[in-house]
């Protein structure tokens, strides 16, 4: 008789049998795991390139499944279609689970099934460096984000090398769409949050993600982003404000230089990125780390705003696509701190809004715009939203209303302060 | 100096002229409202929200030693130990580690102390002391406190809470004056003082330039893992007091920790008192130390890790300080207190070099 498995695990590869063996072999040391299968979906490769090997060969069931090459997303939706369980994990080649992965994502959604579960990246780059750091880096930023639980989750933290929800779930999202070059995962969780499926983080799932990004594949990496971003708006307006598109990163003078060569695509757009690398080089051996990321900064830019280019179809629609007006933002929810903090986080609880303005007393705090593309508020978000976002404001309101100790008035007087006593001004004469 | 406390955390400090008479409370209130700054507000605000960014407070699995390196300053040592022995979680291993010892009076004081565990480092060196402790110790976090230093009942604590992120390989503490009785320690710690501020930060080696540590702490106030020398490496045996190095090795070892992709937090709650020297000429020769050990780390990365980002800190801090103090020299202007510690610093830069070569020749193991 066979056992149905508990979990389906889906991993797309274009080759890389070297991981896709790590990656079995780390399956095999699973603990307290209920019966599981993996399906590796061989994306424009023959079975034989996977690495998988004999399929019968492997302590649990494992299936090749072939297409002709269309991409992870494609290759995602044919494993989940060919899943025999109804809760699916899907992975990269390239994480290595630890042992208790299985286990883990199995117990997160007994307790709930209408959400999505991201679990742990511990980033560790192949090539190193200071490329390799700076990767790292910028994957442990977003791990340490996700795994906060007072984190508010958007859009972009499914993360598709290792993410599992139910079949259910997966159905009624629509599965992954084949037809966006990257930022297949941003789209998955957009709409996602926009039917009201929660993300959570899956706190004793950890893995490892060998990642062999070299500066060529992230600079490929952030051009293929440009032309996702240009039909990720055509597909979800609302997300206009939410990506870089709508929010270039980098500012300045040279920064702002460098994005219009991109887009005018000239010969002088052609010199900016060996004239880049050139500068990082020699910042890395200088241990000018500042400047090196800065450099990167801008090439990553560069590249991304080619991408942009090239799929808007000219600059001319690249500035129409920016100067498009954002989405009409949800009304706020009107939360007063004075009654108590848990009283405000019951009411935000309670109401699940999009957007917040807070009041202590009759005083302005701050207000929270609506963030399309980001969950719902919840009462657990307050509490850093006001340590971090509305601080100065925080503390302004709560010496007018006498509750500041005496000894900290005179911070009100600092730079970081003057601002916030004009915005609230009108809460003072009051 | 005033030291302003928000329940029991240090949030501020400031300089205010005392009489016999003391100082009333409206003039503390005034110190107080003039001296603090956003980051004390910070502080309120998260007591306030009851939000702690260390995740649950005050929670440590892990064991803990604390080493003392040591050589022959039994009265500094034994006010250290009796503060040691008051630690609020206790450690589980406290070591003495008496650095070529030339009399019986460290292991005389410190028999005093039941708790205590004397060994003897024959080898002389800072750096040396610090590996035997790691070597000696039987535990997860091997915390170090210099010998003419006063750790507070909480510093322990405070500082393996820290710890619960894997990543963390090192904990710096807040170092605070013990005294300020006499005008060369009042310049000390207006000059060359170990506070690093008043709010936690993390140093990310992912992110941050691991040359850029002299904000992170010392090694007065640290703890480390024990698995330190598997994971980084041992403390250099060339650097640090005791060689011709003079100080440097709490800096390096940081250096090496960021560049291995470890984080490195600086933890203000972690308070410790350590007492200045108390001379002028003492004072200038620590200083003149600080010196010879920066530029002897900076030899020994350029030297040996190729790392030019050393010519460009030695530049700026040439330019920016040192600089300066020769224009004043150039023109003949008496120098001021003040002056007196960089021309030391000075001199010690440019012997730097020097006793890092000399500590190479005469064999000295690194890490």
């Amino acid at each position: 008789m066979t056992v149905r498995p508990a979990l389906s695990i889906v991993v797309p590869t274009n080759g890389r049998p070297g991981p896709i063996r790590r990656l079995l072999r780390a399956l095999t040391r699973q603990q307290h795991a209920p019966a599981f299968e993996v399906t590796i979906v061989a994306d424009g490769v023959v079975p034989a390139a996977t690495g998988v090997g004999d399929p019968g060969a492997w302590p649990y069931t494992v299936h090749v499944v072939t297409q002709p090459h269309a991409g992870a997303a494609k290759a995602r939706n044919n494993g989940a279609a060919r899943a025999a369980s109804d809760l699916l994990l899907f992975m990269d080649d390239d994480v290595e689970p630890g042992p208790g992965v299985v286990a883990a994502h199995v117990a997160f959604h007994a307790r709930q099934s209408r959400r999505i579960g991201t679990g742990e990246l511990v980033p560790h780059s192949i090539h190193g460096g200071t490329i390799g750091a700076a990767l790292c880096g910028w994957w442990e930023v977003m791990g340490d984000a996700l795994a906060d639980p007072r984190h508010r989750f958007t859009f972009r933290d499914v993360l598709t090398g290792h993410c599992s929800m139910s079949r259910r779930t997966f159905d009624e999202i629509d599965g992954f769409d084949p037809s966006l070059r990257c930022h297949e995962d941003f789209d998955f969780g957009f709409r996602a949050l926009e039917r009201g499926f929660d993300i959570g983080f899956v706190r004793d799932a950890h893995a490892v993600h060998h990642d062999d990004s070299d500066l060529n594949k992230i600079v490929r990496r952030k051009f293929d982003e440009g032309i996702a971003s240009v039909q990720l708006i055509a597909k979800h307006p609302r997300l206009f404000r939410s990506l870089v598109i709508g929010r270039p990163v980098v500012q300045g003078r040279v920064a702002k230089m460098v994005r219009n060569a991109a887009a005018g695509q000239s010969t002088v757009s052609s010199l900016i990125p060996p004239g880049l690398r050139l500068g990082m080089r020699t910042f890395d051996a200088l241990s000018m780390r500042d400047k090196w990321r800065v450099s990167l900064d801008m090439l990553m830019d560069h590249a991304f705003w080619s991408g942009v280019v090239q799929a808007a179809g000219g600059s001319q629609q690249v500035r129409a696509i920016r100067e498009q007006a954002g989405p009409v933002p949800r009304a706020a929810l009107v939360v007063d701190l004075a009654p108590g903090l848990e009283r405000a986080e019951r009411v935000i609880d309670e109401s699940r809004p999009h957007a917040l303005r807070v009041m202590f007393g009759e005083h302005l705090v701050g207000e929270l715009e609506d963030e399309p593309g980001a969950e719902r508020l919840r009462g657990v978000h307050l509490r850093p939203i006001l340590l971090k976002g509305m601080a100065p404001s925080l503390a302004i309101a709560a010496l007018r209303s006498g509750l500041l100790p005496e000894a900290f008035h005179g911070v009100a007087g600092h730079a970081e302060f003057a601002t916030v006593r004009a915005d609230t001004g009108a809460g003072q004469a009051a | 100096m005033l030291v302003f406390r928000w329940r029991g955390a240090v949030i501020g400090r400031a300089f205010v002229p005392v009489t016999d008479a003391g100082l009333p409370a409206a003039a503390i209130t005034a110190a107080a409202k003039q001296h603090l700054m956003p980051d004390a507000v910070r502080t309120w605000i998260e007591d306030v929200l009851e939000f702690d960014e260390r995740g649950e407070s005050g929670v440590s699995a892990f064991s803990a030693a604390v080493a003392i390196c040591t050589r022959e300053r039994p009265d500094d040592l034994d006010r250290t130990l009796q503060s040691v022995t008051a630690l609020d979680p206790a450690p589980r291993e406290i070591l003495v580690i008496d650095n070529a010892p030339a009399t019986t009076r460290t292991k005389e004081v410190a028999a005093r102390f039941p708790a205590v565990q004397y060994v003897a480092e024959p080898g002389r060196g800072l750096n040396r002391a610090r590996n035997r402790a790691l070597r000696e110790a039987t535990t997860d976090i091997v915390a170090f406190t210099d010998d003419d230093a006063a750790p507070e009942a909480g510093w322990l604590g405070a500082l393996l809470v820290n710890f619960q992120d894997p990543r963390v390989m090192c904990v710096t503490g807040l170092t605070l004056p013990h005294e300020l009785e006499t005008p060369a320690q009042e310049l000390f710690e207006e000059h060359c003082s170990f506070v690093r501020g008043f709010a936690r930060r993390v140093f990310n080696g992912r992110i941050d330039n691991p040359l850029l540590v002299a904000r992170a702490g010392a090694g007065a106030n640290m703890a480390v893992r024990a698995s330190l020398g598997k994971d980084v490496g041992l403390f250099d045996e060339r650097l640090d007091a005791g060689t011709r190095a003079m100080s440097g090795g709490d800096h390096e070892m940081f250096t090496r920790i960021l560049s291995a992709g470890y984080r490195l937090v600086y933890e203000p709650h972690a308070v410790s008192w350590h007492r200045h020297r108390r001379t002028l000429e003492e004072v200038e020769q620590v200083v003149r130390g600080y010196g010879t050990g920066v530029y002897a780390m900076w030899t020994g990365l350029l030297v040996e890790k190729h790392n030019l980002g050393v010519l460009r800190l030695a530049w700026n801090w040439f330019r920016w300080d040192h600089l300066p103090l020769l224009r004043s020299v150039s023109r003949m202007r008496e120098l001021s207190a003040r002056d007196r510690l960089r021309k030391a610093e000075l001199l010690g830069c440019f012997a730097g070099p020097g006793a890092w070569l000399s500590e190479r020749r005469v064999g000295r193991t690194p890490s």
